[in-house]
């Protein structure tokens, strides 16, 4: 069939849409960008309704807010997490909301064999002349998704930049689509405050010219990227593609010639936050947006000499064991790609991985470097694996370090404050040897 | 930038010095108006030399200098009209294994001034090398000089990568909009195409992935999967030709089952009809590579149930294969042949088939001759050794050759020459010590 025909024939309404979603559904939507608000919002209001009951929504990171984790929604809607965005934090912490635990490169092969897909919900780039839709700001597990699913529903999005690499849906597999166009999330650039900078600082010293790159999200990670903007031939294979990245492709500090794999091409997983990546993304034959189960899989990250991966935490103990995704009981967010990362770098020939984060936290009340963990926390990179720990005091290097190495190293790197009370914890642990 | 680098052909072939080596790529990336260009400074230049691969049109740089004074011109693929020069030595053979060919630019020889044919530039400042990835970034990144022949009516085609050239990499901008890109149309095989393609076909599995040549033979081979009830199969091919778009327009090609490259088509060039170049333009269900990447046998016996199906002129008793010359003259070239027949052997559920007509009938004389030979000519080259000969097909039958001893082979070969011929070559194989007294005849 002609596919202009298939398209109009396949046009709905986002409550028509909302509509066929039947009771005890298992629906999905893939990562940020990738989760169409308008049908979100649609679905919740049915929901709200009570037309429907005992729907699970799988989704990872929001960044706008979603009708289907409304509190009015649930419990008709219950929501699950397997990464949390700012909604999804607050569902889960009022208990309104599941959590997946996973890696994130796990996570597409985690759908394909765990996961009943009644139907996949997706914001797409307008359809092209040969039928396809792109999913534009993620690869993530959308391809997986669209091979699980039962239906398919997308939200059209002229606002959506067209990613040659991104999965492509064909309207051949959708059941209904809706058309909307509105502005894309813009998240605001972070401020990178003066400790930000000198862990920046710190570790750019580290990476040399010719190294491949993942940053992680934040103040830190993109201060990092700005203290690059000297180096040469950098590459960028990472989960998440960022400002400082466009900043460094455009100053031509990363040109990805001496990448062993998609060499001359940056690879992502996934992007949102400015109109300048935006731009930056569409119709670009130089960016690869590739599923995670490659891009983030350690194996290929390995691959690359020199791999250097760049990512936060919220606290870290004397072990070396690095919370990223809680604080106690209560839930922050997921393990995302930090393991991924951590453990792709550390196999590659040249590799360093940095878990970098201020040393204080609180307005400077509590240090990050913590004897034990506080009760509750989630270990999102082990003390097996981690290697570079960075705060504004300096590096620890962990990776190869006794207990008591490395807890001397890591209060070498505390606020000047906390040392004493940690080495005296240190020394009451018996692990000062 | 563009602006800045957009000149005339005749004002850019002036980056062409005395002595240089020039290069213009392959088939749809050969340029015109350059050439033409270059062929003009024959009277004030010497001793150019060119390398191309298969030329789709007439080359100036050997039409204005049958003497070849100024321009010695060399090619990796003989085109019909390349082996008319080659015949009069107006033109020499490059031999090579098309997987090669990139690392021998990137290791080996040089390239002064690379003239490539590109599609327009996008707003990012990429020209897509449009129908022809295979060996044209290798070539432009070894090139001193780089000058692009924009031509407007190439299409896109998205990549994988070493699909494009930016303009930052780029000496000289030539714009060609009236040249129009080359079509081959797309015709069905004869009777005889028809039935080597029926056993072929019998011996495809659904989710297959498929590499396919040129010619009747693959065009009938195409046009009867597109008619099949196969399901799911997928592409990995040097050449990406009509008959891949006649079972895709199908449904028959979905790529959902290929273990590597899931959901794309994989392809180094496309060559056809105005159809397939439609298909192809900026379609994101297709992607381009080099051809160091799409023939790696490694690469390729990373797929299961990969079926290579290629053609060739001659094989003798032993299963020498070739599939580039009969006797001195050479008539095309190795191309990527033996990547495939190592590459879809080492394939789980792979076979690599090589398949021809039985005869040959010459076109002057009306002699008929049998293409299953006792020995090769004297000169003939051998496209793939005997050793790594996997399936033969002809329209008695198709064969498998891996694990069969001497005898094994010529009884198998024997049975898929034309029935005339078959005592004749029994004669020849028993005087060749490789027929078996108790053989089938």
């Amino acid at each position: 069939m002609d596919v202009m025909q298939e398209y109009a024939d396949k046009k709905k309404t986002p409550e028509q849409i909302a509509a066929c979603v039947e009771s005890g559904w298992s629906c999905c939507a893939d990562i940020s960008g990738a989760i169409p608000p308008v049908l979100a919002e649609a679905l919740g209001k049915r929901a709200a309704s009570g037309e429907i009951q005992d729907v699970t929504c799988h989704t990872l990171l929001d960044v706008t807010p979603l009708g289907t984790l409304s509190p009015e929604a649930y419990p008709n809607i219950t929501p699950v997490t397997w990464f949390s965005g700012g909604g999804l934090r607050k569902a889960a912490n009022e208990g309104r909301c599941d959590i997946m635990p996973c890696y994130y490169h796990d996570a597409p092969g985690l759908f394909e064999r765990y996961i009943d897909i009644d139907a996949f919900f997706a914001q797409v780039s307008p359809m092209d002349k040969h039928g396809y839709f792109s999913t534009s700001l993620s690869g993530s597990c959308s391809a997986a998704m669209i091979r699980k699913a039962r239906h398919i529903y997308l939200e059209v999005n002229d606002q959506l930049p067209r990613v040659l690499t991104a999965p492509q849906i064909h309207i051949s597999q959708v059941d209904g689509l809706c058309e909307t166009s509105h502005a894309l999330p813009i998240v605001p650039p972070v401020q990178i405050d003066d400790i930000s900078r000198t862990i920046g600082g710190y570790i750019a010293e580290e990476v040399p010219d010719g190294a491949t790159l993942q940053l992680g999200i934040g103040a830190v990670p993109e201060a990092v990227g700005l203290a690059l903007k000297d180096k040469h031939d950098l590459g960028i294979h990472t989960e998440l593609f960022t400002d400082s990245m466009v900043e460094l492709i455009e100053c031509g500090a990363v040109t990805n010639d001496r990448k062993p794999i998609h060499q001359g091409k940056t690879v992502a997983t996934l992007t949102f936050g400015s109109q300048r990546i935006y731009d930056f993304i569409d119709d670009n034959p130089a960016f690869l947006m590739l599923p995670v189960d490659y891009v983030n899989d350690p194996a290929v990250i390995a691959r690359h000499p020199d791999f250097i991966s760049v990512n936060a935490a919220i606290e870290v103990d004397f072990f070396g064991q690095a919370c990223s995704e809680s604080t106690g009981t209560r839930h922050i967010s997921g393990t995302g790609g930090q393991a991924d990362y951590v453990r792709g770098a550390i196999c590659s020939p040249g590799g360093k991985s940095f878990i970098a984060f201020p040393s204080t936290a609180k307005g400077g009340t509590i240090s990050k470097i913590v004897p034990t963990l506080t009760p509750g926390a989630i270990v999102s990179t082990s003390k097996n694996d981690i290697d570079y720990v960075v705060t504004e005091y300096g590096i620890a290097k962990l990776r190869g370090k006794t207990l008591s190495q490395r807890t001397k190293a890591l209060i070498g790197i505390a606020h000047p404050k906390f040392r004493e009370e940690l080495t005296f914890a240190a020394k009451k642990m018996h692990i000062l040897i | 930038m563009y602006k800045q680098k957009l000149t005339t052909p005749e004002q850019a072939v002036t980056l062409v010095k005395d002595g240089d080596w020039v290069d213009y790529g392959m088939t749809t990336s050969q340029p015109v108006l350059l050439d033409k260009a270059l062929a003009g400074r024959k009277d004030e230049l010497h001793d150019i030399k060119v390398r191309e691969t298969m030329s789709l049109f007439p080359r100036q740089v050997c039409e204005c200098d049958p003497g070849c004074d100024t321009f010695t011109v060399m090619n990796w693929h003989l085109s019909g009209y390349d082996r008319k020069l080659a015949a009069q030595s107006r033109m020499f053979f490059n031999p090579m294994c098309f997987r090669n060919e990139p690392s021998i630019y990137r290791n080996i020889i040089d390239v002064d001034v690379a003239m490539i044919t590109v599609a327009p530039m996008d707003k990012h400042g990429y020209f897509n090398f449009g129908l022809c990835a295979a060996v044209t970034e290798a070539i432009t990144k070894k090139a001193k000089k780089v000058i692009v022949e924009v031509n407007p009516h190439m299409p896109r085609c998205l990549g994988g990568r070493g699909e494009a050239i930016h303009i930052s990499d780029v000496d000289a901008i030539v714009e060609a909009p009236d040249v129009p890109v080359p079509t081959i149309p797309f015709v069905l095989g004869n009777d005889i195409d028809q039935k080597i393609a029926s056993y072929i076909v019998d011996a495809i599995p659904d989710g297959a992935t498929l590499q396919l040549g040129i010619g009747g033979l693959p065009n009938s081979v195409g046009a009867m999967i597109a008619k099949s009830d196969l399901k799911d199969l997928g592409v990995h091919t040097e050449m990406l030709v009509d008959a891949f778009y006649l079972m895709a327009k199908e449904g028959r090609l979905t790529n959902k089952v290929k273990n590597l490259n899931r959901d794309k088509g994989v392809f180094a060039f496309a060559l056809g009809s105005q159809d397939l170049y439609d298909w192809v333009d900026d379609n994101p269900a297709l992607a381009t590579f080099p051809i160091d990447y799409v023939n790696d046998p490694a690469v390729i016996g990373q797929i299961d149930n990969f079926i290579s199906i290629n053609s060739c002129i001659e094989v003798d008793l032993y299963g020498q294969v070739s599939a580039e010359s009969m006797g001195t003259h050479q008539i095309s070239g190795s191309g990527g042949q033996l990547d495939f027949t190592d590459g879809a052997y080492r394939s789980k559920g792979g076979k690599s088939i090589i398949a021809m007509h039985a005869t040959h009938t010459d076109k002057k004389t009306g002699t008929v001759t049998s293409n299953i030979s006792p020995v090769l000519k004297a000169g003939t080259t051998v496209t793939d050794p005997r050793s790594q000969t996997h399936w033969i097909a002809t329209e008695y039958g198709m064969v498998n050759l891996m694990g069969k001893s001497t005898w094994q082979r010529a009884e198998a070969l024997i049975g898929l020459a034309h029935p005339d011929f078959r005592d004749e070559l029994i004669k020849e194989a028993d005087k060749m010590h490789i027929w078996r007294k108790s053989n089938k005849r």
